[in-house]
C-alpha cells in the first residue's frame, strides 16, 4: 500500500502548533503521523517528553482525549479505559504513547501485564535512546558508546532489544517504523489498527537537542539509521517476522551505507573511537541476526 | 454551608486544546523558511515532515505557506524539499 | 424500624466477604486487583462473582497493586464505576497512583484491609493506611463485619456525590474483621438500586470532546485544584452525614453521624477514643468501668478524613478526660489520632485532661480488660 501525501491532507490536526516541543523533534513528527491515522484515539502518556510538549493547563497541545499518568502505570491505566470503552460500548482506539525510558525500563512491568492479558492497547514507543526530558541521561535503549548525561564518557553496554522481549509475549503485531519514513509509519499504525489486541509499534524518533544534532536533519538521521543498518524496520504478525523493504534491502551489511555517516552527524557519538564503533556495529549486526531467526 | 446546591464544584484537572498554548513559538526563531512559489511542484513533503504544523496547506491543490507565528524554525522543511523551492534566511 | 425496605437478608459474612457483597451490589463495571494477604479473599470472591456471571463486570487480573490503581483510574475516567482493594505493602506499592486519584479526583472506592508495615508481619495495625491520610482520599474505619457493608454501599455514593467527587478508603483490620464471620444484614438488590444510582461521571474522556486530564500545570493551577480539593473535603463534612442519614432510614443500620457515641456522654468523665475494632473492644470496656464506678464512654470516629472535628468537639466538650489509643505511630510524635485529637482541642480550648497509648501493632491483641486498666490507671 503506498500512500500519497494528498490522501492525507485532510487529516486531524492533532498537536497543535505553539506548543513546548524543541524545534525539530522527532517524536512531534512520530505523534502526529501515528495519532492522525486512529478513529477516535484516547491516548495514554507517562511521564516523557510527550507530557511536556502538550503546554500548560488549562491550555494543551493535543487535540485527542488525553490523560497523562505516573511513569510506571501506562499500560495498566490504558487497559482501565480499553475496558471501559468496551463495557459502556464505545468504539475508541486506546494507545499508549511512551518513551523508551517508559517502555523499556521503568514501564515493563506495567505493559508486560497488558500484554500478556492482550488488552485491546495500542502500545507507541517514540525511542530516541535515552531520557530526553529529564535532560539527556542514559536508558535501556541507549545504545552503547553513546554520550549521555549519566554516561558521560559513553554507554558500555549494549541497547536493550525491547522488540524481541515484546516478542516474547506472542502478541499479534509487533512493527518498527521511523520518523524518516512517515508514510511507512502511517501504514503500519493503520494496519495495527485493523487489529484487535496489545500491538506494539516501536518509533525511531530523533532528537536534536538530546543528540546534539541539526533540527533540520531529523528526517535525514531517521533514514541513515535505516540505511546503515542501525534501525532495521520490520513487522512481526503471529509470530512471523518480516523485514520492510527498505530493511530487506540492506539486510546484506555489503550494502548499507557505513555506520560513520551516521553516527559523525550526532554529538553524542563524537568520542567513539574505531574500536569502539565497531563494538557497536557487532551488537547491531547480533540483533539482526537474532531477529532473522523469527522470519 | 449545608445547602448544597450553594457548594463549590469540583475543579477539575482539565486542560483544552487550544492552538499557541505555549505562546508565540515563532519568537524562538533565528531564520525562518521562505517558499519560492515558482519552484514548488506540490508535492506536500515539507508539510508531511514539519514537526510543528505550522506548513499549512489550506485545500489540495494549493501551495503550502508558512505560519510564521508559530514556526520554530528548524529547517527540516527546506531540507526534505526535493526541488529547493524553500530557503532558510535569517530573522 | 425499616419500613421503606425490601426483607433484608442475614448471612454469616467475613468482613471481605461483607465487602465483595457490598461491591457486588453496586454493580461495578470495572475491578482492577492484585491480591495480597489479608485482602485476598475480597478478590477471590469477586473474580468468583464475576466468572460465575452474578457480577457483570470486566475484572482486570493485573501485575501488581500500581496496576491495579493505574487501570482503576483509567476505568473510572472512560465512564465507570470502579472498584480496588489493597492491604498494607500493596497500599505503599501503589502509593504514587494513589496521590494521583486523591489529588486528581478519581472517584474510586477501595478497602485497606489492615496490616502491619513491618516485615514480615501480616496482622492488622493502621499504620498503612494512616500513612495515607493526607492524600486526597476520604477515610472511613469499620469496627464490625455490618459497617464494612454498610460504609462500602455508602463509599460509593460518597465518592460519586458530584459536589465531591473523590476516592474513598474503607479501612477494616485484617484478620480481626477481614477474616471472622459474623452476622451480617444484606440489603435487597433493588433496594441498593435506589439507593445508588447508575454511575454519573463528571469528565469522560470522549474523542467528540477531547481534554488532557492532568497535564502540566503551573503553580497558579495547582493552587486551585489543592483549593478545590479541601472544599470538596468541606462540603463532605455536610454531605457524609446525609448520606450516612439516607442509609439509616432506608436500611436500618449505620447512624446518621461521623462518629459514633456508646455509653452516655452526659453523665460520663472520661472518653475513650480508638479506631476500627480497638473502638468495639473498648466498648466492651465499658460495663467492666461501671462495674467499678467509672463513667465512660467510647468515642469511635467511624470517619477519619474528613477528621470530624465539629462532632468531636461537641462530645469531647462534655467529658473531663479523654484517653486516645492508637494503633499506628507518626515515628519521631505520637499516635495519629491523638495528635489530631490534641490539635482540635487546643483549637476550641478544651481543657480536659488529656492521655494517649499506643497499642495493637502488628496484630497485638488488645482486649477489653486492658482497655479498662488503662483508664482505671488514669482516673
Amino acid at each position: 500500500m503506498s500512500i500519497k501525501i494528498p490522501q492525507l491532507l485532510n487529516r486531524p490536526d492533532v498537536l497543535l502548533r505553539g506548543n513546548f516541543a524543541c524545534a525539530g523533534c522527532g517524536l512531534s513528527i512520530a505523534y502526529r503521523t501515528t495519532i492522525s491515522a486512529l478513529e477516535n484515539p484516547i491516548v495514554v502518556i507517562p511521564a516523557c517528553c510527550a507530557s511536556v510538549i502538550q503546554s500548560l493547563h488549562p491550555n494543551v497541545t493535543y487535540n485527542v482525549p488525553t490523560l497523562n499518568i505516573a511513569f510506571a502505570a501506562h499500560a495498566s491505566a490504558a487497559s482501565g479505559i480499553s475496558r471501559g470503552k468496551k463495557r459502556r460500548g464505545e468504539k475508541v482506539t486506546t494507545v499508549v504513547w511512551t518513551g523508551d525510558g517508559g517502555t523499556y525500563d521503568i514501564g515493563v512491568s506495567t505493559w508486560s501485564g497488558a500484554a500478556e492479558r492482550n488488552e485491546d492497547i495500542l502500545h507507541c514507543c517514540y525511542d530516541n535512546g535515552f531520557y530526553s526530558n529529564t535532560g539527556a541521561q542514559r536508558s535501556g535503549a541507549t545504545p552503547r558508546g553513546a554520550v549521555t548525561t549519566t554516561t558521560p564518557t559513553g554507554k558500555t553496554e549494549k541497547r536493550k532489544s525491547i522488540t524481541r522481549i515484546m516478542m516474547a509475549h506472542d502478541i499479534p503485531y509487533i512493527a518498527t517504523a521511523s520518523v524518516g519514513y512517515p508514510r511507512d509509519l502511517y501504514t503500519k499504525v493503520k494496519k495495527a489498527a485493523q487489529i484487535e489486541g496489545y500491538r506494539f509499534i516501536l518509533i525511531d524518533a530523533p532528537c536534536p537537542t538530546g543528540w546534539n544534532s541539526d533540527p533540520a536533519i531529523t528526517r535525514e538521521l531517521g533514514r541513515l539509521a535505516v540505511q546503515t543498518g542501525y534501525f532495521p524496520l520490520f513487522e512481526v504478525e503471529n509470530g512471523k517476522l518480516t523485514f520492510s523493504r527498505r530493511s530487506e534491502r540492506v539486510r546484506d551489511p555489503e550494502r548499507r551505507k557505513p555506520l560513520e555517516e551516521y553516527l559523525s552527524k550526532q554529538g553524542r557519538f563524537k568520542q567513539m573511537t574505531s574500536e569502539a564503533i565497531k563494538a557497536l556495529s557487532k551488537d547491531l549486526q547480533r540483533e539482526w541476526d537474532l531477529l532473522a531467526r523469527f522470519e | 454551608m449545608t445547602n448544597e446546591n450553594e457548594m463549590k464544584d469540583p475543579v477539575l484537572p482539565l486542560g483544552r486544546p487550544t492552538i499557541g498554548s505555549a505562546g508565540n513559538t515563532g519568537t524562538w526563531r533565528s531564520s525562518k523558511p521562505v517558499f519560492i512559489e515558482e519552484k514548488c511542484i506540490k508535492c506536500y513533503e515539507c508539510w508531511l515532515n514539519c514537526p510543528e504544523g505550522t506548513i499549512r496547506v489550506d485545500a489540495d491543490e494549493e501551495y503550502p505557506y508558512v505560519d510564521y507565528v508559530y514556526c520554530k524554525g528548524c529547517g527540516i522543511c527546506v531540507h526534505v524539499c526535493p526541488k529547493e523551492a524553500l530557503e532558510m534566511k535569517p530573522e | 424500624m425499616v419500613q421503606t425496605s425490601e426483607k433484608q437478608k442475614i448471612e454469616l459474612l467475613t468482613g471481605n466477604e461483607s465487602v465483595a457483597t457490598a461491591v457486588k451490589l453496586a454493580k461495578p463495571q470495572v475491578i482492577a486487583a492484585y491480591p495480597i494477604t489479608p485482602q485476598t479473599t475480597i478478590v477471590e470472591t469477586l473474580s468468583k462473582m464475576v466468572a460465575e456471571g452474578e457480577l457483570d463486570c470486566d475484572y482486570v487480573n493485573v501485575e501488581s497493586e500500581h496496576s491495579a490503581m493505574g487501570a482503576a483510574i483509567g476505568a473510572s475516567l472512560s465512564g465507570v464505576r470502579t472498584f480496588t482493594a489493597t492491604s498494607a505493602h500493596g497500599l505503599l506499592y501503589m502509593g504514587e497512583l494513589v496521590w494521583w486519584a486523591g489529588l486528581t479526583r478519581i472517584p474510586i472506592v477501595m478497602p485497606v484491609v489492615n496490616r502491619s508495615l513491618n516485615p514480615w508481619n501480616i496482622w492488622p495495625d493502621h499504620q498503612d493506611s494512616m500513612s495515607f491520610r493526607d492524600a486526597g482520599w476520604i477515610q472511613f474505619y469499620a469496627k464490625n463485619n455490618q459497617e464494612v457493608l454498610d460504609l462500602t454501599l455508602c463509599a460509593f455514593k460518597i465518592a460519586e456525590h458530584h459536589k465531591i467527587w473523590m476516592p474513598v478508603m474503607v479501612c477494616l483490620d485484617g484478620f480481626i474483621l477481614s477474616h471472622t464471620s459474623a452476622q451480617v444484614s444484606i440489603p435487597s438488590q433493588k433496594d441498593v438500586d435506589e439507593f445508588l444510582p447508575p454511575f454519573e461521571p463528571l469528565a469522560i474522556l470522549d474523542p467528540k470532546d477531547p481534554f488532557a486530564h492532568g497535564s502540566l500545570t503551573d503553580s497558579q493551577g495547582i493552587w486551585e485544584q489543592r483549593m478545590s480539593l479541601i472544599d470538596g473535603f468541606e462540603n463532605s463534612r455536610v454531605i457524609i452525614p446525609k448520606i450516612f442519614a439516607e442509609y439509616a432510614e432506608k436500611f436500618g443500620k449505620l447512624g446518621k453521624n461521623m462518629i459514633e457515641i456508646t455509653g452516655d456522654i452526659n453523665s460520663a468523665d472520661i472518653a475513650i477514643m480508638a479506631l476500627g475494632t480497638l473502638g468495639e473492644e473498648a466498648e466492651q470496656a465499658l460495663e467492666v468501668l461501671n462495674e467499678k464506678g467509672i463513667k465512660a464512654v467510647v468515642v469511635r470516629l467511624r470517619v477519619f478524613r474528613p477528621f470530624p472535628r465539629k462532632e468531636l468537639i461537641t462530645a469531647l466538650k462534655k467529658v473531663s478526660k479523654v484517653l486516645v489509643i492508637d494503633r499506628a505511630v507518626s515515628f519521631g510524635n505520637a499516635g495519629q489520632m491523638a495528635i489530631e485529637v490534641q490539635a482540635e482541642l487546643y483549637t476550641h480550648k478544651i481543657e480536659i485532661e488529656f492521655h494517649q497509648i499506643i497499642r495493637g501493632l502488628g496484630g497485638m491483641d488488645v482486649t477489653y480488660m486492658e482497655i479498662a486498666a488503662e483508664v482505671e490507671k488514669i482516673m
